[in-house]
């Protein structure tokens, strides 16, 4: 449920700021939003189980594609929803901020809800939805070799007028068949891949290209590869 | 809006009003589970004359973004079809343009494109028509319709044709944009209301970059403070913007605009190097709406006065 409210940033500065305790967050939250904790609590310790980690530093991107892919499936929420600050904004702020702060440690502010972009729980549901390959293992597949700035990337570097779903993961899946001709995460290639989309959006739509998105991707890549051999430097 | 500039000629101003052509509102219906509802569309409150923002009107009140989709038709006349072909158009007379609708849900993150009917040069055809269907948990607040033109399938080039754009997916042009609100309770400056011991009203800059972030209630907010005890003479339950409200208003622009222009210099709005839809965006239109002079604080203080003033609607 996203609550209707939009507090001021004072007022989410201050209860970041003045957040003690495990039971003062308990103290304030609906049965609704307990049984929210509760559920991403156990998701938590389980990517946590599965990484084999009690602390993220070192492990940023294998915990973000872990919870978020656990989060994705269970919180089951609509597009329309998953664009809603509020809802984010509630979670980060009130219902599990004992995460974020594990995940982001003290005054990370932008990652609770001050950078529209940067709410750390909203962006790593929309990494996973625009990434989203028909199943979990799949998803988990094609994402496993990428790094924190592979979401900057996607997530927070698209254009503002919103995200053509079917391009991005049409994207995803042949950036990782990319990497996996040379065996690593490629995130200078990927950098100018987006940066050459953004270009080419402007005046292209690729569901109107031939081949629709897979089309325009392969052309993209191909156009891409192209320059990156002629120019290895990177220039 | 960031300018394209393309190697190849677009629909411009010159070429639409010779093509004759004639758009008629966009028709809206939803399935309801058991039948098929037609969803009316009016023009927001204050936007009568532009034609180009409606909001949806669903007088039985039974459709809901998060349950409902939503399936639109538009139809199209285009009655000189063959002007947009050969060497003073906009393709070769041996390609296929087609017709299709680009919708743009900021406030949810996400836009695609519907494709319609096909324009050749032969077939004289006058009357097209694009439609779609979106899902439900889709739309929220607004979204944007653009038709346009684009290149469908290639054609052999004949002489003088060689500037022409001739790869499918080529976007050709827009024929006419229009916003379509959820609800008829739209309103232009983002303003919430708190209740805190603070001052009547503060507003919140969340930005880092102004070009390619969006100009919406997040990055930008007016609030208002409703235990502050001159709370009342804002009129928050009339309609009417009281003159309180319009400096309130007046001096958050101002705000705006002056730390956007800290960051990105004027001059480097004009060449227009940000995303659609950003903050950037935002102040360029109201530094040109109002022609404002940024040149000194106080002459950005007095022309957004002197200007403004009188043409803020209704704040709600």
């Amino acid at each position: 449920m996203i609550p209707l409210r939009l507090p001021s940033n004072q007022e989410l500065y201050d209860k970041i700021e003045s957040w003690k305790t495990i039971e003062d967050t308990l103290k304030e939250l609906d049965n609704n939003s307990l049984a929210e904790r509760q559920l991403l609590l156990e998701l938590h310790q389980e990517s946590k189980e599965q990484l084999g980690i009690e602390f993220v530093k070192g492990h940023e991107y294998r915990y973000d594609l872990a919870f978020g892919l656990k989060m994705y499936e269970r919180l089951k929420i609509s597009p329309r929803t998953a664009s809603d600050n509020r809802y984010w904004i509630h979670k980060g702020v009130y219902v599990v901020p004992d995460i974020v702060f594990w995940r982001w440690g003290p005054r990370a502010h932008d990652r609770y809800y001050k950078i529209s972009s940067r709410i750390w729980l909203k962006v790593i549901w929309w990494y996973i939805h625009l990434s989203w390959q028909d199943s979990t293992e799949e998803t988990f597949r094609i994402l496993e070799m990428n790094s924190t700035d592979t979401i900057v990337q996607l997530v927070e570097r698209s254009g503002t007028q919103g995200y053509r779903l079917k391009l991005c993961r049409v994207l995803m899946r042949h950036y990782h068949q990319y990497c996996m001709k040379s065996g690593k995460s490629e995130a200078e290639f990927f950098r100018r891949l987006m940066k050459l989309n953004t270009a080419r959006l402007a005046a292209i739509e690729p569901a109107l290209c031939e081949g629709e998105e897979e089309g325009y991707v392969r052309k993209l890549f191909a156009d891409l590869e192209d320059r990156h051999r002629n120019t290895p430097a990177g220039n | 809006m960031s300018t394209v500039i393309t190697p190849y000629p677009v629909l411009g101003d010159e070429l639409l009003k010779k093509i004759g052509l004639e758009v008629v509102d966009y028709e809206f219906e939803y399935d309801d589970g058991k039948q098929t509802r037609k969803i009316e569309t009016k023009p927001m409150r204050g936007e009568e004359h532009i034609a180009s923002k409606f909001h949806l009107s669903d007088e039985s009140e039974i459709w809901k973004p998060e349950l409902h989709n939503l399936r639109f038709r538009r139809t199209i006349v285009i009655h000189n079809t063959r002007l947009l072909f050969g060497r003073d158009g906009i393709a070769p007379k041996d390609a296929v343009i087609g017709i299709a609708v680009k919708w743009m849900s900021k406030p949810s993150n996400q836009r695609g494109v519907f494709a319609g009917d096909s324009i050749s040069f032969e077939d004289g055809k006058t009357q097209f028509v694009v439609q779609g269907e979106l899902p439900p948990g889709i739309l929220r607040d607004h979204f944007v319709l653009s038709t346009i033109l684009y290149l469908k399938t290639r054609g052999k080039l004949q002489e003088g044709e060689s500037h022409l754009a001739n790869e499918p997916g080529v976007d050709l042009g827009t024929l006419d944009t229009v916003t379509i609100h959820l609800t008829g309770k739209g309103s232009y400056f983002p303003v919430f209301t708190i209740s805190d011991d603070g001052p009547l009203w503060r507003v919140e800059c969340n930005w880092d970059d102004p070009r390619y972030e969006r100009f919406d209630e997040y990055s930008f907010r007016i609030l208002l403070n409703a235990n502050h005890p001159d709370y009342n003479h804002l009129n928050p339950s009339d309609k009417r913007v009281t003159p309180l409200m319009k400096e309130i208003c007046l001096s958050a622009l101002q705000i705006l605009i002056e730390k956007v222009i800290e960051q990105v210099p004027v001059e480097e709005l004009r060449s227009e190097n940000y995303d659609r839809g950003s903050l950037c965006e935002a102040v360029r239109y109201h530094i040109e709406k109002f022609e404002l002079d940024t040149s000194q604080k106080e002459h950005l203080a007095y022309t957004l006065r002197k200007k403004a003033y009188n043409r803020l609607g209704e704040v709600g």
